[in-house]
């Protein structure tokens, strides 16, 4: 690489000045440089510069696009399943795809439109057991609680997002009712702080209650239910002096009928299959001393 | 753009003044007579070098890739996923499973779930001809391992 174009011409005038040949016939005074023996406006002059330029250029052009396939390479859309999920949480409803592109066309919307039609406000993308195939789960949010979308909007996901997957690849979009969750724990309780239905004596709440739905809360979407992290959140509110699991169950949608399947139980952990738990009931729960 | 020189222009202007007779000029013209053609060659390599980088086997760009390769005009070529029919067996007098056919449809292999293709590009018959061309580019831009075939519409 060349520095800057006077670096090229030197070279030019350089291997010229030191061709025996050539300071033959021009009659050159050895260790004189090209400037102290040609003026500039000499043709030769005028050559050199003129082609080292076009070198110049060269460089240059090579140098820009260089920097931009490297910044092109970068931007590849990579088709993981990352790539996915940030996809799916991009789709707007309302919105066309621009033109030969896998964004939306926003143009002439305010940002308060944009925000609004975004309506996945949860994803999560997992490979299936089936070849080839991403199940993609998603949720959306209503007064802080996550909830199906409309299915009504379904369809246009499904087209967004089949618009712009890698050719091939099979997506199963998951929008699902939360799985259902049924808890059934016995708390040794303080019976100085907790009555027996576990409410706080002060002040009137139900701390356990709080503490499990927090803890779901905090759960990251798709996220794993561990029984002993949950059954840890628990020992921690005040007048809980040993909470033990029972057992607990869940049940999620079964496609084929469009309804809650079976309980089933959990052994250990569970990754919910809509991507997110709700609690059925905290009747069985039971506080005893 | 940077990336549009025009040559013989630039060599007029960039000759100081007092040099610029057409005898002169014709030289440093001649001189650029290569470098021009390398400059050409350097700009088609770059423009395939970014066609091929911002067009991917994405769906969209698949379909729009092949539309601006075969079928500039019309655009007619698109993409669907494979097909995943079931199998369907039949057995032997001896197994005594007997099966009742009613209608049922034969289909090439690569339209089953176990051994079919992912997707299926979608051409006009008149493209036929150019099936060979159509699959290069496809494997060129789709994401490895992935099978497909090339279907009449």
């Amino acid at each position: 690489m060349y520095k800057d174009r006077t670096e090229i011409k030197k070279a030019m005038t350089g291997a010229f000045m030191e061709n025996a040949l050539i300071r033959d016939i021009y009659g050159l005074r050895p260790g004189k440089s090209f400037e102290e023996e040609f003026s500039k406006v000499s043709l030769e002059n005028a050559l050199f510069d003129v082609m080292s330029y076009a070198g110049w250029l060269f460089q240059q052009l090579f140098t820009a696009h260089k920097s931009e396939v490297e910044e092109l390479i970068r931007r590849q859309k990579a088709g993981t399943p990352e790539w996915y999920r940030y996809k799916t949480l991009q789709f707007q409803k309302g919105f066309d795809l621009k033109e030969g592109s896998d964004e939306f066309d926003n143009a002439g919307a305010t940002a308060e439109e944009i925000e609004q039609s975004k309506i996945i406000k949860y994803a999560a993308v997992t490979e299936s057991d089936e070849p080839g195939t991403l199940i993609i789960k998603v949720a959306t949010e209503q007064n802080e609680e996550l909830m199906p979308l409309d299915n009504a909007d379904i369809p246009a996901v499904e087209t967004y997002l089949n618009r712009i997957k890698w050719a091939g690849t099979r997506l199963r979009i998951l929008n699902y009712l939360p799985d259902l969750l049924l808890l059934k724990i016995r708390i040794y309780r303080n019976p100085l702080i907790l009555d027996e239905n576990g409410t706080d004596i002060r002040t009137g709440k139900k701390p356990v209650e709080e503490a499990i739905k927090n803890y779901l809360k905090n759960l990251p979407f798709n996220g794993e239910l561990v029984l002993v992290h949950l059954i840890d959140a628990i020992q921690q509110v005040e007048g809980v002096e040993i909470p033990h699991l029972i057992t607990a169950l869940t049940r999620w949608i079964d496609p084929s009928t469009g309804g809650y399947g079976p309980w089933e139980t959990i052994q250990v952990k569970k990754i919910p299959v809509s991507g997110y738990f709700k609690i059925d009931t905290f009747d069985y729960i039971e506080y005893v001393v | 753009m940077w990336y549009n020189i025009d040559w013989n222009r630039l060599a007029a202007e960039y000759m100081p003044t007092y040099l610029r007779k057409p005898v002169w000029l014709a030289l440093v013209r001649s001189i650029f007579r290569p470098v021009i053609h390398l400059y050409n060659i350097w700009y088609e390599w770059r423009r395939s070098n970014v066609y091929l980088l911002t067009h991917t086997g994405q769906v969209f760009s698949l379909e729009k890739s092949l539309n601006d390769h075969f079928d500039i005009a019309q655009r007619r070529i698109y993409l669907t996923d494979g097909y995943r029919y079931e199998r369907f067996y039949i057995y032997t007098h001896a197994e005594h499973r007997p099966v009742y056919l009613g209608t049922k449809y034969l289909h090439p292999s690569s339209d089953y779930a176990d051994t079919g293709v992912d997707f299926i590009v979608w051409i006009p018959a008149s493209l036929s001809g150019n099936r060979l061309a159509i699959q290069y580019h496809v494997n060129r831009y789709k994401e490895a391992s992935k099978r497909f075939k090339i279907a009449i519409i």
